[in-house]
């Protein structure tokens, strides 16, 4: 689904990203960790055609993304921070994603707002949101099409129990469907319960790119976070 | 097209509810209401109202622009995700953001000035239309500044200090100028000088309208030749069409490579 080769990015004189090469598989969840500053939202902005990568190549669904913006209605994006204009109301903001939907044509609106019980806030002006209900509102955005890709930065963060578990069983439907997951995620345990795949950046190279068990059973361990622990004590 | 009307309309609603707008807008009836009754003389209330449209008036459209592009960061990259050209959200963007602030003028000191009958319809219409496009000037400012600057402290810093300039700075360098050269013919150095700013030529292009413009001597003549000359009226309109267009097209050029 998406095929990034040799990816290089600075800003300035800090390299962020020192020759990605990733291959994220179609219909499968590719979590992406590592600690901050690693360069994980980068490499994430970089497919969404927010950064402008200096040197490499990025693919998705066999579309060079760098001759193209059409390759976005592919994708659906749920950023870490969702902030938005505190005077529209909650439904205006979707419809204006919907709005701008191009060649999209499926909307899962009603069932989204269902699953997440946003109906009370679908009138609320931003501004009377509470943060959680912005989280909300940013994982109906991000789900409103039937995307073949998503993006996810720290979906869960900021999200009640309640919503945490059908946001993840969302990702899991959604993956059973046949979408392909990129996750940014701190939280190893959490990605442990639904990835397939592991990729671990350190100082803007992948150290890790396995499935998530066979990493596990690699590295002789009960846990995900074991795991990487473990590989890290081992490469410092 | 379509998409670009769009995004202007979804900015459009989001500007046109801001507490701030609503404000600013009572302030600036109130303002004129008490300008007009208060002073009966029609040249006395126009170079009160000057103040407003030429001094407060950029200094809302730069820092209310700013902030609420620096306040629409996150927003502008969500929007980005999406099938949409850059050059679309940049230039609905400026549209939803110049029109309300623009409305506020009209609404603000268009209508009391017209309810009043105290002042000329054609001066009125000029007085307003200059304003419009120092409006749309200081706009484009902003999103000069805030597109070059990310950190918010100091694109508000440069965007208070490029309105100093203009509507200040510029000025006491001009008077300096035509004081320390009094005694040399610098009538044309002067009306250049005041072409580059579009503050300065803003404030001509309505007080030469006066008689007061007699007081200005040999440089009043100089302007009033030159701002009533067919030339001199395109010139002017030219001067401040560039004045929105580069700073405009400068923050766009650097929008396009932006890294959100």
């Amino acid at each position: 689904m998406v095929d990034i080769q040799n990816l290089h990015k600075s800003y300035g004189k800090l390299q962020v990203l020192k020759g990605i090469d990733l291959k994220i598989e179609t219909g499968k969840i590719t979590a992406i960790v590592g600690p901050n500053g690693s360069g994980k939202t980068t490499l994430i902005k970089c497919m969404l055609g927010l950064v402008h990568f200096d040197e490499g190549k990025i693919q998705i669904d066999s579309i060079d993304i760098s001759n193209s913006i059409l390759y976005r209605e592919l994708i659906g994006y749920m950023p870490q921070i969702g902030r938005y204009p505190e005077n529209l109301k909650a439904k205006e903001i979707i419809d204006l994603i919907l709005s701008l939907a191009g060649k999209r044509k499926s909307s899962n609106l009603d069932y989204l707002v269902n699953l997440f019980k946003f109906e009370p806030h679908l009138n609320k002006y931003v501004k009377n949101l509470s943060g959680g209900t912005i989280q909300k509102l940013s994982v109906i955005l991000a789900f409103l099409f039937n995307s073949k890709l998503f993006i996810l930065d720290e979906p869960t963060a900021g999200l009640d129990p309640i919503a945490t578990a059908d946001l993840k069983n969302l990702i899991l439907q959604k993956r059973n469907e046949g979408a392909t997951f990129a996750v940014v995620s701190h939280q190893l345990t959490e990605v442990e319960s639904y990835a397939d795949n592991l990729v671990f950046i350190l100082e803007g190279r992948i150290v890790i790119n396995s499935p998530v068990k066979v990493f596990i059973q690699q590295m002789q361990k009960q846990s995900l976070e074991e795991a990487v622990i473990d590989y890290l004590k081992g490469v410092g | 097209m379509e998409t670009l009307y769009k995004i202007t309309i979804f900015q459009l609603q989001n500007v046109i509810r801001s507490t701030w707008i609503s404000i600013y807008t009572l302030g600036l009836i109130l303002l004129t209401t008490l300008i007009i009754y208060f002073t009966n003389d029609s040249s006395k209330i126009i170079v009160s109202l000057m103040t407003i449209m030429f001094i407060l008036n950029p200094l809302m459209g730069v820092l209310f622009g700013s902030i609420y592009l620096y306040n629409s960061r996150e927003f502008i990259e969500l929007v980005l995700t999406q099938p949409i050209t850059r050059g679309t959200l940049y230039f609905g963007l400026f549209l939803g953001l110049s029109i309300p602030i623009v409305f506020v003028t009209l609404v603000g000191v268009g209508f009391p000035l017209a309810l009043s009958r105290i002042i000329e319809p054609e001066l009125i219409g000029n007085l307003v239309a200059t304003s419009i496009f120092v409006i749309c000037i200081f706009v484009s400012i902003a999103f000069l500044i805030t597109t070059f600057i990310d950190e918010r402290s100091t694109g508000l810093g440069i965007a208070f200090i490029v309105w100093l300039v203009l509507c200040w700075v510029y000025d006491g360098f001009v008077l300096f100028f035509s004081y320390a050269f009094q005694d040399y013919p610098i009538e044309k150095i002067l009306l250049g000088l005041t072409i580059v700013n579009p503050i300065d030529l803003a404030r001509i292009n309505i007080l030469i309208k006066f008689d007061a413009a007699a007081m200005l001597g040999i440089t009043g003549a100089v302007f009033q030749e030159f701002i009533s000359a067919t030339w001199g009226k395109i010139l002017t309109f030219f001067a401040h069409i560039v004045w929105i267009v580069l700073p405009l097209a400068f923050g766009y050029k650097k929008f396009k490579k932006k890294d959100f």
